[in-house]
């Protein structure tokens, strides 16, 4: 009886949050496939922790912070996908000129940071964590996320200044 | 750094999302492989490599109620070193003393090949496991001349820690994960490990405290619902017990045993009323004294072709129910 309570909880926890933590998986890796893997992964990992899971006042965030975590696992094993752009254009649909125009420069100057850091853009502008909160997620002090979250930045605003200067040139 | 710019990078990441999602492929996340293959790990290794033990993801497991604060006992422990105390798996060879106020429940399992640990819960999703520690880090990992972690690498690193009621500890910490472990030593020598768990950055100081309360002995723990004696203890795969430490006094025991030596049933026992469960055709339960008590194939809800009726069977007639009131209760299994 416990077995399946816990386990239809956690079904029902996944129909709930599959597709935000999907959207966050691919934040993190700007891969469909790769997200659905690292989601995947997460969702296994919190099964195997359901009841503790379960009994903590934030599962969401919970879930967050395996999803990032296997995320960095994953970069520290698969070591040689840091060394090859992940960021290909998706196939698919259509996507309007000027708006896959931005989506793109985002994504391919957030694939080139350095994984934590891209974690820490993605948990506090994405997710809108606090620094606490991301530095908790992240297992690190909230000095270490001010600095990783500031370089963040600087590069992206680098990178997105620079491509509108490509652009005006052009 | 401007205010602006942060705002507009999460307008515009919510964009990206919303854009690459109209031409993203199909969600493969499927929830029902994350149950087969988690089911699978939990039953084939007991534990998750941060050092979380089986028989604590088992989710119910054996504890006892603390006082606000103070030392507490695990439990009655019956006599030390007799022939009954060896054949209970519970028979901790540590237990909590002092833990922090906000801990909710504390588990105590057993697994075959693990031994014994116990487990903390708090709120705030905090959590301290205490047992034996794996492969002492009596020396860094060997390292090149120069050798610098990655930005944001984790790597794992030992400190020495303040001595722990006299005796030489350390800590364990990977960095990267928020999980911190503090190797102490008990009076008669050897090394015992509390981790600290959590999302949050662990306490030292917290952790320090625990671990200075540790009580090392043998205590055995009784519980509400024991098995035939005729049992043979090598059938018993783990066994957790969780018991709430303030308030009402709510218990679950669960364990695993082994079928055939290839196949599992799991028996559990709870306080308080049966929850319905019509899917599960193959478990066999019972209700009484304010507690009810199942076994069931391991695999709820899709009984694996290695364990039959009879095999439920044979493990729910072996169950030995006693009641709500503690002093009843036995160690576990094999009275």
């Amino acid at each position: 009886m416990a077995e399946l309570t816990r386990d239809e909880e956690f079904t029902a926890f996944v129909a709930s949050r599959a597709v935000w933590l999907r959207r966050v998986a691919y934040l993190l890796c700007a891969d469909w496939h790769r997200a659905d893997d690292l989601v995947q992964e997460s969702i296994t990992k919190l099964y195997l922790h359901w009841g503790r899971v379960s009994r903590a006042d934030n599962p969401e965030g919970y879930a967050r912070t395996v999803l990032v975590n296997v995320f960095l696992a994953e970069q520290r094993t698969a070591w040689w996908r840091r060394s090859r752009p992940s960021a290909q254009p998706p196939e698919g649909a259509a996507v309007p000129e000027a708006d896959l125009a931005v989506s793109l420069d985002l994504r391919q100057a957030l694939a080139a940071l350095p994984p934590r850091q891209r974690a820490t853009v993605v948990l506090r502008y994405y997710c809108d964590l606090t620094v606490e909160q991301t530095a908790a997620a992240l297992g690190c002090s909230n000095g270490n996320v001010k600095s990783q979250s500031s370089r963040a930045l600087e590069a992206l605003r680098r990178s997105a200044a620079l491509r509108q200067q490509g652009r005006s040139a052009a | 750094m401007t205010g602006g710019w942060e705002m507009e990078l999460s307008s515009r990441l919510d964009e990206l999302v919303v854009s690459a999602e109209e031409s993203a492929p199909a969600s493969a996340v499927d929830a029902a492989s994350a149950l087969r293959h988690g089911r699978r790990t939990r039953r084939r290794r007991a534990v998750v490599s941060a050092g979380v033990a089986a028989v604590l993801l088992g989710s119910v497991a054996l504890g006892t109620v603390y006082g606000s604060g103070g030392p507490a006992p695990v439990g009655p422990a019956a006599s030390a070193g007799t022939d009954r105390a060896d054949r209970s798996p519970l028979a901790m060879h540590v237990r909590f003393g002092w833990l922090p106020d906000d801990v909710t429940t504390v588990d105590a399992g057993w697994h075959h090949e693990l031994g014994d640990q116990q487990l903390a819960t708090a709120g705030a999703d905090r959590s301290w496991l205490l047992g034996s520690p794996g492969p002492l880090p009596w020396s860094e990992p060997s390292r090149p001349a120069g050798w610098q972690p990655e930005e944001g690498e984790p790597y794992s690193e030992r400190t020495p820690a303040p001595d722990v009621n006299g005796r030489k500890a350390y800590w364990v910490s990977v960095k990267g994960v928020s999980a911190l472990e503090l190797l102490f030593q008990s009076p008669d020598g050897r090394w015992l490990s509390l981790r600290g768990m959590g999302s949050r950055a662990p306490e030292q100081e917290v952790q320090l405290r625990i671990a200075a309360g540790v009580q090392v002995g043998r205590f055995v723990l009784p519980v509400p619902v024991s098995l035939d004696p005729s049992t043979p203890l090598s059938d018993v795969v783990s066994v957790d017990f969780r018991r709430t430490v303030h308030g009402a006094g709510g218990w679950q025991l669960a364990m695993q045993v082994s079928v055939r030596g290839n196949s599992t049933v799991t028996i559990s026992a709870e306080s308080g009323s049966l929850p319905a469960d019509p899917a599960q055709p193959w478990r066999r339960c019972a209700t009484g004294e304010g507690m009810w008590w199942c076994a069931a194939p391991f695999t709820a809800d899709s009984p694996s072709g290695q364990v039959t009726p009879d095999d439920v069977k044979v493990w729910f007639d072996r169950l030995v129910p006693h009641s709500t009131d503690e002093r009843t209760w036995r160690p576990v299994l094999l009275p």
